[in-house]
């Protein structure tokens, strides 16, 4: 056998070697900025109100909504199904597992849109995905769900019929009929407060 | 970091020069290594020459391991790196009728344009019948559609599948690799020579 | 041999090839390519004869658009390469010759059948396996890819599995 092969295979062999001993770069396994700037603009992330309702009703299972507001928020009232992780557990073990499920599609949520937005953008950038944010948050939830608003008799067709899905799952919701809801909803009465400059029916 | 295409780094309109270039060096490499003569690369399958055996294994091996540690430097986000998808079923079958068409053409695509290249009149008949054979997949297209679209695993790597770390993986590769050279130059030393 | 001495050590080659594996995918983040040009040559064909017949066709619309012609395709330069190459290094080494090399035991006639038979499977087979020895298999071993694996594996054992009954066409 030739003596050079035998240097070479020698190397060769070496090099493999060293590749069990190193571990890749951990930075190399981010979403690039770019990319993930591109995601968040197309707004792709979002699911509003009424499809997460939709979808609850129907009894999609795919559904994890992620409770992303502090524990003593989340404990006074969360939505069904929920998992309470607050924004400085985001990165714990017991997150991961609760985020890498498969088959799932997280669904972050907060008061409004800024938590979920962060908690979003952290999940996405430690490389998770299948992940959305709840537009609007609770209070958007609580607006358009929990206590919709007829719309003025002057709107198309449309609103109506949004108003009439809206009226069901808030049933749906509230596990009664709409003269019950007030002491349903009682513990939500200092979300609703927040929310006093509303906007036009449909959109928050 | 690389790569450099997918990252932005260099613009995509260099795409078409970059790929000018690489067919060159590849075409050089691949002449110059001897693939350009079908006798020569069937040489495998009979023991007296195993060129085909070695440059494929050195390359494929030296790529591997190149790869991984750029990306341990840091030069190379191996997740914008193309791992071509797997459809067990059609991948399976196209290599059984590519083996096929190895052992009777005595070429592979990228060696038949080499061959075509420098004269060899039965490496053009292989490249233009080849034209021949995608023809006829792409009219049948619909009646194979399912099975091509059968049997997908999505773009998964051989050590993710097998449940090992890369490293160990490589090393086993590279021993293979080793001894299957070692053996091929026993038995190559073993068969009367072809001339050819 | 004398002959062989002309041809690069096999390794060498191996390493110089391996090499430029990992440039191009450090550069482009996809390997090598050879049969993907002699689909863009079909594509263009069909689309120049029947027009119509190829947009309606599942397989070719694929790879039409209207924005770009088939054949602006990164393969189909890389392919343009390695004709360019391989004649650079056959001129060099003074080896271009109009010939149809085949074993001494079959005619020109027979060898040039099966040549033609072969391409014709390596182009269906292509398609199935969606690349080639380079793309498939190559390219696909460098990445670790398990469809490069599997790729490897089936066009080589087939070929082994089959040598026996081709050996008058080669030794």
């Amino acid at each position: 056998m030739n003596k050079t092969y035998v240097i070479l295979a020698l190397v060769l062999v070496l090099l493999g070697i060293g590749l069990i001993f190193l571990k890749a770069n951990p930075n190399n396994t981010e979403i690039p900025p770019d990319k993930l700037l591109n995601e968040l603009n197309d707004n792709t992330h979002y699911i509003s109100t009424d499809d997460l309702a939709q979808r609850i009703i129907e009894g999609d299972p795919s559904v994890q909504l992620i409770d992303v507001r502090t524990a003593k928020d989340a404990a006074g009232f969360m939505l069904p199904g929920a998992i309470n992780v607050p924004m400085g557990d985001l990165l714990t073990e017991e997150s991961k597992a609760v985020l890498t499920q498969d088959g799932k599609d997280f669904i972050f949520y907060c008061n409004g849109d800024i938590l979920a937005n962060q908690a979003w953008i952290i999940s996405r950038r430690a490389g998770l995905a299948r992940l959305h944010v709840l537009k609007g948050g609770l209070n958007c939830w609580v607006e358009t769900i929990l206590q919709p608003k007829p719309p003025a008799p002057t709107e198309p067709q449309e609103a109506f019929d949004l108003y009439q899905a809206r009226l069901g799952a808030s049933q749906f919701f509230t596990g009664a009929t709409i003269e019950v809801k007030k002491s349903e909803t009682k513990e939500n009465v200092d979300l609703t407060k927040k929310t006093k400059t509303r906007k036009v029916e449909g959109g928050c | 970091m690389g790569p450099l295409i997918p990252s932005n780094i260099l613009d995509p309109s260099w795409n078409n020069v970059i790929a000018l270039i690489v067919g060159i060096a590849f075409g050089f490499i691949l002449e110059s290594s001897g693939f350009s003569s079908s006798r020569k690369l069937a040489g495998v399958f009979y023991g007296y020459d195993f060129v085909v055996l070695k440059v494929f294994f050195t390359a494929a091996i030296t790529a591997a391991v190149g790869l991984y540690y750029f990306e341990y430097v840091g030069w190379i986000n191996m997740s914008l790196v193309y791992i071509n998808p797997t459809y067990v079923a059609s991948t399976i079958v196209g290599g059984m009728i590519m083996g096929l068409g190895f052992i009777m053409g005595g070429y592979c695509p990228g060696t038949s344009y080499c061959a075509a290249a420098i004269g060899k009149i039965d490496a053009i008949v292989f490249s233009t019948a080849m034209l021949v054979g995608i023809l006829i997949f792409s009219e049948f297209y619909p009646l194979l559609e399912s099975f091509y679209n059968s049997g997908f695993l999505g773009n998964v790597t051989v050590y993710e599948v097998l449940g090992l770390p890369v490293g160990w993986f490589m090393i086993i590769l590279i021993v293979v690799a080793l001894g299957a050279f070692y053996v091929t130059s026993l038995i190559q030393d073993k068969i009367k020579e072809v001339d050819y | 041999m004398d002959k062989s001495k002309k041809y690069w050590n096999p390794y060498f080659g191996g390493v110089m090839l391996g090499l430029l594996l990992l440039a191009t995918i450090y550069v482009t983040g996809r390997g090598l390519g050879a049969s993907g040009a002699a689909k863009s040559t079909v594509v263009t064909v069909v689309d120049a004869v029947a027009p119509i017949h190829a947009e309606n066709s599942a397989y070719y619309s694929k790879f039409l658009s209207d924005d770009k012609h088939p054949m602006n395709e990164w393969l189909v330069f890389e392919v343009i390469g390695i004709l360019a190459g391989a004649f650079l290094s056959g001129a060099l080494s003074g080896r271009l010759k109009f010939v149809v090399e085949h074993s001494p035991k079959i005619t020109t006639k027979s060898r040039l059948i099966m040549a033609a038979l072969g391409g014709l499977a390596f182009g269906l087979g292509s398609q199935f396996a969606r690349g080639c020895t380079s793309g498939a298999a190559l390219s696909g071993m460098a990445t670790l890819s398990l469809a490069g694996f599997i790729a490897m594996m089936s066009i080589f054992g087939t070929a082994y599995a089959f040598a026996y009954l081709f050996r008058k066409f080669w030794i």
